[in-house]
């Protein structure tokens, strides 16, 4: 009985997790090219400076993911002027609830860190943005993020 | 301009256009320093050569010193003794130059670039502009523990580095594995601090990472520069706290044994200032420049002579 129920949650959180990701009456639009995907979101100026790709080994060591977390991860990162940040992982649907906990719990560290050190950047740790999309998750600390969310809108529009 | 060989724990000089002609190995090796029973300041003879192949105040590649005394003619060459001082030099740079007249606390100065790999045994640590060297600085080779908001007081207990088991401090992140190189870049969030007790407290993180990695070099990273703007505001940030907390360091690293690297002269402009171009918010460069500061390091290496 136990191992159902335990079953059972799981399926729980993986509906969950789907619904909260953006849905249309059409069937959502697929995220061809993370890349191009990443680049049209940043362009909309939501991001108050350029963020920088880096290299997947160190932002995974950065995430504290493994680096087989995803087949495909891109860490897209501040100069350290703010604490923007764009991430983003096409992975199996089985993983997400995972990837996106730890990037949860990034932004909570980043959170206690900034309190002390830059206050002001804490705000935009608090209305972070977060999105799934069939086999791909974004998880994004944008300075508007009411950009993202637009973005988002007309994207899977 | 001849060579010098060690073989068998024998020095034999040669040089090439006299080898045919000249009997060179005639090596003697007289171990009077450990028959002296109380060592003297004079250069200690371990060898006696005879012919003429180095020249005088040159080093050995283990950093001994040599000497060429006047001798007699010899096969049509000058006949000289040569005397070696025992570890006269202790630092050579990562390249294998030595340098005689450098001490701890002199600026590392600018030798022959070195690989990547030079850095296979090193750590970092330190601040958001170590992590922007993390990020953006190209180097793969070495293991970088660092974030933003990061000092001489809370790297201890501020756990930040994570292991995917869960976070730790930056210090025992690198307690996890020797080093022989420690690269230390802080002091920017420090300009708030007193300069006696900014002076204290790096002092015992030295003395901390020197007993947690006790065969490793130390490196003193300066703080870099900041913008005018920012130097202008009302913030802690003034060029004149950033130059005067920078020879603090640089006086750390002369009492300390460890080795000063002069990073603020990578971002600076003519004016003394990082130029505004080169950062959104006067501290942090924009990523492009961070490979400057590795070109920088594998341009001022510096290691201690293997005894």
């Amino acid at each position: 009985v136990k191992r159902h129920f335990c079953a059972f949650l799981s399926i729980l959180a993986v509906f969950l997790l789907c619904s909260c990701a953006k849905q249309s009456e059409e069937p959502s639009k697929k995220i061809a090219d993370l890349s191009a995907f990443a680049q049209e979101l940043m362009a909309t100026g939501a991001f108050s400076e350029e963020l920088s790709l880096v290299d997947a080994e160190i932002g995974c060591d950065l995430y504290g993911l493994e680096p087989d977390a995803a087949s495909e991860m891109l860490f897209y990162m501040s100069s350290g002027a703010t604490a923007e940040e764009l991430v983003l992982f096409r992975c199996a649907p089985e993983k997400m609830n995972g990837i996106l906990k730890v990037c949860q719990n990034r932004n909570e560290l980043q959170k206690s860190l900034y309190a002390s050190y830059k206050p002001e950047e804490v705000p935009k740790l608090e209305n972070n943005i977060w999105m799934t999309c069939d086999d791909a998750l974004m998880f994004g600390v944008p300075a508007d993020s009411q950009k993202v969310t637009d973005f988002l809108d007309g994207y899977f529009k | 301009m001849g060579m010098l060989l060690v073989l068998g724990g024998t020095l034999v000089l040669w040089k090439p256009h006299l080898a045919a002609t000249s009997v060179l190995d005639t090596h003697i090796s007289e171990p009077t320093a450990a028959s002296t029973p109380e060592p003297t300041p004079e250069p200690t003879p371990l060898y006696r050569e005879s012919g003429s192949a180095v020249d005088a105040d040159t080093y050995l590649q283990d950093g001994r010193k040599v000497e060429i005394l006047p001798g007699q003619s010899y096969w049509g060459m000058e006949r000289l003794a040569v005397t070696v001082k025992e570890h006269r030099c202790r630092y050579m740079t990562g390249s294998g130059t030595l340098l005689p007249d450098y001490q701890c606390g002199d600026p590392v100065p600018e030798s022959e670039a070195v690989e990547d790999e030079w850095f296979s045994d090193a750590c970092f640590i330190g601040n958001s502009l170590q992590q922007g060297f993390m990020l953006y600085g190209g180097l793969r080779t070495a293991d970088i523990f660092a974030t933003q908001s990061i000092s001489i007081t809370n790297i201890y207990y501020e756990d930040v580095v994570n292991t995917g088991d869960g976070l730790i401090s930056i210090m025992d992140a690198m307690a996890q594995k020797q080093y022989s190189k420690v690269f230390i870049l802080l002091g920017i969030n420090e300009l708030g601090f007193s300069k006696g007790y900014f002076t204290e407290s790096y002092g015992a993180l030295i003395d901390q990472v020197r007993e947690l990695e006790p065969d490793a070099q130390i490196y003193l990273e300066s703080i870099t520069p900041i913008t005018k703007a920012e130097s202008d505001s009302e913030s802690m940030f003034t060029a004149s706290r950033v130059n005067s907390f920078n020879e603090l360091i640089r006086q750390l690293a002369a009492d300390k044994e460890a080795h000063y690297l002069n990073i603020f002269d990578v971002w600076v402009g003519e004016d003394g200032y990082m130029p505004g171009g080169y950062t959104a918010d006067g501290v942090h460069p924009y990523p492009r420049f961070y490979p400057l500061i590795l070109d920088y390091l594998k341009t001022h290496t510096i290691t201690e002579v293997r005894k």
